[in-house]
């Protein structure tokens, strides 16, 4: 209604910093946060991305702590994978199904020691692991809100780590550290991309940790990179999101906006005992839609896609990348209507354009 | 590990008559079944206890049936002792002015026991008699079978094909059932308030719903489905409902069971995310591959481990579940029989319904949804002396049914609030039978918490759950979990808490058991 | 008008009527409406309306002028507590957040099952029942389960179920431990928070906004006339079935169908000329609209919780809604006595006058149409106010000295007959479908004759949605969709 930032947003730990950088004072909601959206200008925040480094506040993910003597076992469950394997400090990108077997989310899930585990992940969904931990020795508590996250992103990021003192395990796969980088704590990880950073740390730490960064990155040119680049990065490097390119099962409207495991590229030990894995095995694979990445001269509009007139998808999400000089999309096509290069037609902003596909996402 | 002696096949949870019936029929079908039964006695719902020196009734549950009659023959619980002091009882709408209306399912005799009250009454209830004996037609597949279809049961050769309705969807007149009140079905066919709130009452008893809400016209077609395949209808047997339980003991004894009691489940078994027994309050260790539990489906899904198995969304859902009771049972001992205004003292044998109309229902409703109970409340007795006199030598008991009764009062306890309840029964009584309260030599007053205290069922329920349409069918006691078979191989469920809930009627029992030898196919 | 030969008449200028006009208008039909009173736009004198999204695709509304605005905030007011579901989602969890942090990441997925229970399924309940289907689908479990079963899985905390309890069973006898109540919880003014594109849209400068949009509507097409002055009289009839209206004037407009938003039986009453008997018309039905009063107050109540800008904005507040209350209230109406605790629903509008006044519209669910102690009379009726107003000054001291004047719309005496059109129009006003009926799956717009429709809104469908059913049960609109 009226008074619509007051009432819905709630400010990141790191809003003091990023609402000092925010030069165009444009800002986006991302899940109940306030974070802004363009800092200085798509286009700056694009080629700093490209060419030097960009910091970002990501505070808005979910945080859920896990802790207790089952909780290892229980977020095993849960999840597709079992993290009773996990060293601490190691983490692992999974995701996790509904009863039915439909992907209800997706994230990391990060072992800090024997019986400490956090799950982070972009989609609110408490509610799901906490009714879910019944039966379970475990204590669910939702830290969304008390943890600062700083995405670190473009081809300076490891140059930018080491000037600021971060090394070792963190930068070198899927080890998570908990960098000794008084004063503040630092847990830091790879991001979905495989090529930026995630550093989460305490919300009073986080100014602290984000000047750091910030002062260390001066001489590499860095840049604070808003809502709005990010996307468009994301959709140029062919990112699915949840919410946006796939729904999680519980904000499913219909049964086709189901997915399984497998739309989204991965294949769960059917061995295994987790979640939905009885009903998963009786889901038919075969002529499932794919999600595909697609390109164009031109910006590419959500919607419809045909080819010869016949609607074969929808497109989920798209952007415009100014490195490039191209328009990127991410779309979902029926099974048959896929093979790479082949051209189809989308909306555009006035009529249509053709846009061809680039690859299928997960092939 | 364990000896071949001691090996099972099936763990059934509870010596209750699902219980016990279900582990006679999977040993009839061959299997080593073995009964854990937490107290020194079998029974649960269907015992018989002493009231006073002298003095024995059925201490819930007080008349048993409508029992299937293929299952009887199956059970052969005759053989087993089992005698009836009466069979094929029938119902009697009680009025304090003495004109009372036998229901014996003859529809002549029905009419013109109604003619005495109105002649348009007389003439609709064939009409009536005949919307429901169709309705009740068409759904006693459903009522009876297993949800979702009876495919497997077929396929595992048990009852399979005992189908009798037709395909497809339900005519338009019974699928209006499921939508109508029983007040309004009853308000358009008949004129005369006794009748009506006999009718009324038979339809929502043991559920905590008034009689104008809708759906409860289903429940009345839903209790004549059940009672399709009886041929002896509602019985008493000699001894009360114990002496029930004492046959159904001696045929499972007969049929293989072994049954073990005061044998306490402290939690199941599971090996790699399957049932593998039970583990007992005495540390002993019970191996199965399978464990039928006739417990209450909170109990045996939240409290014994297994919910660590159970798919995350259906702990939420079972949440849902409604499982406090609405009903009490009082028992008293009579110094003789009373006479009631205006009937014969051989009908006394009969189901007695101390309801004058829908309005004295609605009102005892109201009570109990304000978290009290009427001060007229509705109630239906039985006098099981009259035809066994084993139970009160010389002398007599009566048993109470008495409805609407909250789990929980809005103020005050049930301790104090027991004598005042056990007053109001008294005042009703003497509308009916002026004498009768000067004759009560003792008095026992159950309400719904001591109910779940002695038929170990949570919230006391007499139907292990609210009988409703939510909570019948695919949705009993939760959806995913209503074909007796749970999401943890191996662990099923044949108690009250499924479909087609409480009841003496074994159909639970039979489903259950359908189901599990059909999941030994599957498996 | 141009034309010879009218194909419908419709009677009443009702939201449901010019609907129904314009729906045949669309279809390309001659449609006459006759309006008793000299203007419509005159009638509309609430702050605010609401329409069935449905309506606004449909006859797309939006071309003809009309705007809407946000659906206003549902408050619950507890103990020292409140919980606010505003429109906007998040805002909505943060509010529940500082009740139940579980409840709070629960909200968006129970409002996804409104949204998909609110897509009617087209499988019957009976044809569900029988077949061997494991799995009902969202909305025949809606169909079939209880507000309170749906709500006690979705939520943990008492406030926020009784909240949304309370605007599942308003308008209705039903408890919400009802079987089959549960579909209540899907009806259209529920959803504009939930799924707005399914729910009411709230329309921006209300009542006469709307119905200013719908008459520029009919104005647009040549073939839809309205006639205001025009009282009618008579349904003509040939041959058993409706020919026409004759009005007061003697005139007498000739079509093959007639649409009446009067009650059934007044329309019922204007078939004079039939041979065989009148057609019979649904029983009487029980009163399940709430008690209604409108208070007229120069200050808001202190209400803990919600500060004065909300409540002025349209709120609609609830006190202490619980399953517990909802249902006490409910076993005192089987009972036929009103509850000790009253559930309420405030709704503050304020008046267009340079001083501080705002009108409050009190509904009380659950009020009996007769009670054990007779009818209502006026001396029941301000007994009845007395117990609304105290119940609103228990939370906040010294609100009763804050009315100015009341005004007691329901219950209503025994006598009046409930004009529909009107009853339509009261229900806009309040935002609210307090005048709809439980008539579930009774046809919301009933043909008495061959020929004659009846509009009765229901609240199963959304507010001008009977209307647009009406149209389509006089078949015509469907004709020409053939042709």
């Amino acid at each position: 209604m009226s008074d619509f930032s007051s009432r819905a947003s709630l400010a990141t730990p790191l809003h003091a910093r990023t609402a000092e950088l925010c030069a165009t004072n444009h800002w986006t909601e991302e899940e109940g946060f306030t974070v802004p959206a363009v800092y200085s200008s798509l286009r700056e925040e694009q080629e700093a991305l490209v060419t030097r480094v960009g910091m970002s506040d990501l505070s808005a993910r979910q945080c859920w702590l896990v802790e207790g003597p089952d909780a290892g076992i229980y977020l095993s469950w849960l999840s597709i994978t079992d993290v009773t394997r996990l060293e601490a400090g190691q983490t692992a990108r999974t995701l996790w199904c509904d009863d039915a077997g439909f992907v209800r989310g997706e994230g990391v899930i990060v072992r800090f020691a024997a019986a400490s585990f956090e799950v982070r992940t972009a989609v609110r969904d408490f509610a799901w692991i906490a009714d879910g931990a019944r039966g379970f020795d475990v204590k669910v508590t939702n830290g969304t809100g008390t943890r600062a996250a700083i995405g670190v992103r473009g081809p300076l990021t490891a140059a930018l780590a080491a000037a600021s003192g971060l090394t070792g395990d963190g930068t070198g796969g899927g080890q998570s550290a908990r960098a000794a980088w008084r004063p503040a704590q630092v847990a830091l990880m790879r991001d979905a991309s495989g090529d930026g950073l995630e550093l989460w740390t305490g919300a009073d730490d986080g100014i602290v940790v984000w000047d750091r960064l910030w002062k260390a990155g001066a001489g590499l040119g860095v840049a604070a990179v808003g809502a709005e680049a990010l996307e468009a990065l994301r959709v140029e490097s062919a990112i699915a999101r949840a919410g946006v390119d796939w729904l999680p099962a519980q904000l499913a409207r219909g049964s086709s906006d189901l997915r399984l495991p497998g739309d989204l590229g991965v294949g769960p030990d059917l061995t295994r005992r987790f979640n939905g894995v009885t009903a998963l095995t009786g889901h038919q694979q075969a002529g499932r839609p794919v999600l595909v990445h697609l390109s164009a001269d031109e910006p590419i509009g959500v919607g419809a896609v045909t080819v010869r007139n016949a609607t074969v998808g929808t497109i989920t999400s798209s952007c415009w990348s100014e490195g490039r000089g191209a328009a990127f999309a991410l779309g979902w096509l029926e099974a048959d209507a896929v093979k790479p290069g082949i051209k189809v037609t989308a909306l555009a902003k006035s009529g249509t354009v053709q846009a061809e596909i680039v690859r299928a996402v997960f092939s | 590990m364990r000896s071949a002696s001691q090996a099972s096949d099936v763990i059934v949870i509870g010596a209750g008559v699902n219980g016990l019936i279900c582990a006679t029929l999977l040993a009839q079908a061959r299997r080593r079944v073995t009964v854990v039964e937490a107290e020194a006695h079998a029974g649960g719902a269907c015992k018989t206890i002493e009231l006073v020196a002298g003095h024995r009734v059925s201490g819930l549950a007080h008349l048993i049936g409508p029992l299937d009659a293929q299952l009887m023959k199956s059970l052969r619980l005759h053989r087993f002792g089992l005698t009836l002091s009466a069979k094929n009882i029938s119902t009697i709408a009680m009025s304090p002015d003495g004109r009372h209306i036998t229901l014996d399912g003859d529809l002549r005799h029905t009419a013109q026991a109604l003619a005495v009250h109105s002649q348009a009454d007389a003439k609709a209830w064939s009409h009536y008699d005949g919307r429901l004996r169709k309705a009740a037609q068409q759904i006693e597949r459903w009522v009876q079978g297993v949800p979702g279809g009876a495919a497997e049961q077929a396929k595992a050769g048990l009852f399979g094909g005992r189908a009798t309705s037709k395909n497809g969807a339900l005519d338009a007149e019974v699928a209006s059932f499921i939508d109508a009140s029983i007040a309004e079905v009853l308000d358009a066919e008949f004129e005369t308030p006794l009748l009506k709130g006999a009718l009324a009452f038979d339809a929502v008893l043991g559920s905590a719903l008034p009689p104008r809400a809708r759906g409860t016209a289903l429940l009345a077609a839903m209790r004549r489905a059940i009672n399709a395949d009886t041929t002896e209808g509602y019985v008493h047997p000699q001894g009360g409902a114990g002496a029930f339980t004492s046959a159904l003991l001696k045929a499972a004894e007969g049929a293989g069971v072994r049954v073990k009691l005061n044998a306490r489940v402290r939690h199941l078994l599971f090996d790699n995310g399957r049932v593998a027994g039970v583990e007992l309050q005495t540390g002993e260790a019970m191996h199965a591959a399978t464990v039928v539990s006739s417990l209450d489906p909170k109990t045996t899904l939240l409290q014994f481990g297994a919910s660590r198995h159970l798919p995350l969304a259906m702990k939420r859902r079972l949440n849902g579940f409604r499982v406090e009771g609405c009903t009490a049972k009082v028992n008293l001992a009579l110094a003789g029989l009373p006479s009631f205004k205006g009937i014969d003292k051989r009908l006394l044998k009969e189901r007695l319904i101390l309801c004058t109309g829908i309005d004295q229902l609605e009102r005892s409703f109201a009570a109990y949804e304000q978290g009290s109970f009427s001060p007229d409340p509705v109630m239906e007795i039985t006098i099981p002396s009259t035809h066994d006199t084993t139970l009160s030598a010389g002398q007599h008991v009566l048993s109470a049914h008495v409805f609407y009764v909250p789990k929980n009062l809005a103020s005050g306890s049930w301790d104090k609030a027991k004598a005042n309840l056990m007053s109001c029964v008294g005042g009703v009584l003497r509308q009916y039978a002026p004498e009768l309260p000067d004759m009560i030599l003792a008095a026992d007053v159950f309400v719904p918490r001591d109910i779940e205290a002695m038929a170990g069922t949570v919230g006391g329920h007499w139907h292990g759950g609210d009988l409703s349409l939510d909570q019948l069918g695919l949705m009993r006691p939760a959806v995913g979990l209503s074909r007796y078979e749970t999401p943890v191989p191996g662990l099923f469920l044949c108690g009250a808490g499924t479909h087609p809930a409480g009841g003496i009627t074994g159909i639970n029992a039979r489903n259950a058991a359908s189901v599990v030898l059909a999941a030994e196919v599957r498996a | 008008m141009a034309v010879d030969r009218l194909d419908a008449v419709v009677i009443g200028a009702s939201v449901e009527g010019l609907v129904a006009a314009a729906a045949l208008a669309t279809a390309g039909r001659a449609v006459t409406v006759v309006e008793r009173r000299a203007d419509a736009t005159a009638l509309g004198e609430g702050a605010d309306a609401v329409i069935s999204a449905g309506v606004v695709r449909e006859l797309d509304l939006t071309s003809h002028g009309l705007r809407f605005a946000a659906a206003p905030p549902i408050v619950g007011v507890s103990g020292e507590r409140a919980l606010i579901l505003w429109p906007e989602l998040h805002a909505a969890q943060a509010s529940i957040a500082a009740l139940s942090g579980r409840d709070a990441e629960a909200l968006q997925g129970f409002y996804v099952r409104l949204a998909r229970a609110a897509t009617p399924d087209e499988q019957s309940a009976g044809a569900w029942l029988a077949s061997a289907q494991a799995e009902p689908s969202e909305a025949m479990l809606f169909r079939l389960t209880s507000v309170a079963r749906l709500l006690d899985e979705a939520f943990d905390n008492e406030l926020l179920k009784g909240l949304l309890a309370q605007g599942a069973i308003l308008g209705t006898g039903a408890s919400p431990y009802a079987p089959a109540s549960g579909q209540l919880l899907t009806r259209q003014s529920l959803l504009a928070h939930a799924a707005p594109e399914a729910g009411h849209r709230f329309v921006a400068g209300g009542e006469r906004r709307l119905r200013q949009a719908l008459l520029a509507l009919l104005k647009f097409y040549n073939n839809a006339d309205v006639m205001f002055g025009a009282e009618a009289k008579e349904i003509a009839t040939e041959r058993e079935a409706a020919s026409g209206v004759v009005l007061t004037d003697g005139q007498v407009l000739r079509a093959p169908l007639v649409i009446s938003t009067l009650a059934q039986e007044r329309a019922g009453a204007m078939l004079t000329g039939l041979k065989r008997a009148r057609p019979a018309h649904l029983p009487p039905r029980a009163s399940v609209e709430p008690a209604q009063v409108k208070l007229t107050i120069g200050a808001l109540p202190k209400l803990p919780g919600v500060d004065a800008a909300t409540l002025a904005s349209g709120a609609i507040v609830r006190l202490n809604p619980s399953l517990a209350r909802l249902a006490a209230a409910h076993g005192a109406f089987c009972g036929l006595s009103l509850p000790m605790q009253p559930c309420l629903d405030l709704r503050f509008v304020p008046r267009a006058e340079a001083k501080a006044r705002w009108d409050l519209h009190v509904a009380m669910p659950y009020v009996p149409a007769t009670t054990t102690e007779g009818p209502w009379s006026a001396a029941r009726r301000d007994k009845l106010r007395g117990l609304m107003v105290r119940a609103i000054d228990e939370l906040s001291a010294g609100f009763g000295a804050s009315i100015e004047s009341a005004e007691m719309r329901n219950p209503p005496e025994a006598d009046s007959l409930l004009d529909i059109g009107a009853a339509a129009l009261m229900a806009s006003q309040a935002a609210l479908d307090q005048t709809a009926v439980p008539e579930a799956h009774g046809p919301a717009a009933l043909s008495l004759l061959k020929g004659l429709t009846v509009v009765e809104p229901t609240f199963y469908g959304g507010i001008g949605d009977v209307g647009l059913q009406a149209a389509a049960t006089g078949s015509l609109v469907k004709a020409r969709a053939d042709a």
